[in-house]
């Protein structure tokens, strides 16, 4: 069952080809196989997993219909409350919080699609983190080379998508952690428009930036999922008060009358050999000639660096107080130089954000779909320090995020396409204009029909 | 909260400087780890030495960033992204 699509184990358990505890329990075999040597997950609910199965096989015993995801098995960053479960966000410091009183809204509604929750993933302390290393719980690992970083900070999701340990995880992206792991792990990944998902009953980070996506090895299984999940939610203030848009039925449009371009300029400067030959891939396959470039993009990342890191500041500076040397070093120091920033450099971030806003928007009349690298780079070593950025030897922890961060400044939406290089795989971010995830999942769906997206099952 | 270094008492006889007088200690410090003190002080964060460097570190990358974005000319109305409603 490793291997098995999400919309496949859904529809094998509808027809009662399958039992979903018997589901429920494969993936819970191959997790205790695997999870030693992967580092994926954090908190394993096997009697909830058991529990919800054993209703779901009840229910279609009744007659009963059975949702878009029955019995699929599905796992959380562990900054989502699950209930009964501390939530830890990474840090040692929350995980001495008491249990969740509820399941995240996320959780609610996969579960109510017929999801199984199977866990919480590991993650790198408190989001602000490119890696997937956690010095309280140890580094979640790519499952394409045990050696390398799953990518952060929602490294236990990519590591369990791209280990076949679960056909479907969760997870956040404040400034690429949804995009990032897809990337180094070679998985499909969703950031949906800032405000499109709800993140009531998750840990945040920076409000300001803060989103909640799905991670599936397949386009279907992405679309089914985010489908699930839309809708208003008046327990985040931030979720729009638009109806849902469901756009599995759209995969099937292809790529017609769709303008589509490369990004230029800023998104070619210091790519890797890797990180252009998956572009040009893309875009050779879609046959994109055209190039265009995001305005002042390398300056909407350093307004996204600064707010990071003061907002990320701001919430934990009653901790960085009480209980600093409880953080991971690498954590804490950054968050300790977010707190004596000055306040008028992040009112111009705010500033600057809406005219950056404003001025890419403009370039939305013009095409439908950008495409750009995901990562500069493929997977580091875990551990790893440094990397050749653009030629240059560059700190790795902050600048992962290069391609990333220009894109979720404004809550664009954006598809991680995996382009199955060898060793290792490497994304391409399809971006579209803001609740327009359905441009980037036709052009996903198009580029795995035809064969250049994909995510390829490792030897592990 | 960090330490100053002790300061030398300023000397109050009016002899001129002689090239063998101590510098003060304050000299070799980074003009930034004022700031930080100061910074850390006002906001009670305590700010072990050893985590100094890479304070010191994150927060120039972060003042330089935050410089270039307010390098770039905006129109006094300019509202943040952020807006209220009331």
């Amino acid at each position: 069952m490793e291997w098995f699509s999400a919309s496949e184990i859904a529809r094998a358990v509808a027809a009662g080809e399958r039992d979903a505890v018997a589901v429920a329990d494969a993936a819970l075999s191959r997790i205790a196989t695997l999870n030693k040597k992967l580092n994926a997950f954090t908190d394993i609910a096997a009697v909830r997993a058991r529990a919800k199965a054993k209703a779901l096989d009840e229910a279609r015993e009744q007659g009963k219909a059975l949702g878009p995801l029955a019995g699929v098995p599905f796992a959380v960053k562990n900054l989502f409350d699950i209930a009964g479960v501390p939530t830890r966000a990474g840090s040692k410091i929350n995980r001495g919080h008491p249990p969740a009183a509820r399941d995240a809204t996320l959780i609610q509604r996969l579960e109510a699609a017929g999801a199984v929750l199977i866990g919480g993933l590991n993650m790198g302390e408190y989001a602000y983190d490119f890696t997937g290393e956690n010095v309280h719980d140890g580094a979640s690992r790519n499952p394409h080379d045990l050696s390398r970083m799953s990518g952060g900070s929602s490294g236990g999701s990519g590591s369990a998508v791209g280990g076949g340990l679960v056909p479907l995880a969760l997870g956040s992206d404040t400034n690429g952690s949804i995009r990032v792991p897809s990337s180094f792990c070679g998985i499909f990944g969703l950031k949906p428009t800032y405000g499109r998902l709800s993140r009531a009953g998750t840990f945040p980070f920076v409000t300001s930036l803060d989103h909640l996506g799905p991670f599936a090895r397949n386009v279907k299984d992405l679309a089914l999922a985010y489908d699930a999940m839309q809708g208003p939610d008046p327990g985040d203030p931030v979720c729009a008060a638009r109806p849902a848009q469901p756009a599995l039925a759209e995969l099937e449009r292809g790529v017609d009358g769709l303008r589509i371009a490369v990004a230029g300029g800023y998104f070619r400067k210091g790519a890797s050999a890797e990180a252009m030959e998956a572009v040009e891939r893309v875009a050779s396959a879609l046959d994109v000639r055209r190039e265009i470039e995001i305005p002042e993009a390398e300056r909407a990342r350093s307004a996204a660096y600064v707010i990071t890191a003061t907002e990320g500041a701001a919430l934990h500076l009653d901790r960085l107080r009480k209980r600093a040397s409880d953080f991971d070093p690498a954590v804490r120091d950054r968050l300790i130089a977010g707190a004596l920033v000055p306040a008028a450099l992040v009112n111009l971030a705010q500033k600057f954000r809406r005219w950056y806003r404003h001025h890419v928007l403009e370039l939305f009349r013009e095409v439908d779909v950008i495409l750009a690298p995901a990562t500069p780079c493929t997977a580091p070593m875990i551990g790893q320090q440094t990397f050749m950025l653009g030629g240059v030897e560059t700190p790795l922890r902050p600048n992962i995020g290069v391609y990333t961060q220009p894109i979720s400044f404004i809550g664009l939406p954006v598809v991680a396409a995996p382009v199955p290089l060898k060793p290792l795989p490497i994304a391409v971010q399809i971006i579209a204009a803001p609740w327009r995830e359905d441009a980037a999942l036709r052009v996903a769906a198009a580029l795995e029909r035809a064969g250049v997206a994909a995510t390829s099952a490792p030897r592990l | 909260m960090m330490r100053r270094p002790k300061q030398q008492k300023a000397r109050k006889s009016g002899r001129k400087r002689t090239s063998q007088r101590k510098k003060p200690a304050r000299s070799s410090r980074d003009p930034l780890d004022d700031f930080i003190v100061a910074g850390a002080r006002a906001l009670n964060l305590a700010i072990d030495p050893a985590w100094m460097a890479a304070v010191r570190g994150h927060l120039k990358v972060t003042l330089g960033l935050g410089l270039k974005v307010a390098a770039f000319a905006l129109p006094d109305e300019a509202e943040p992204a952020p807006v209220f409603e009331a």
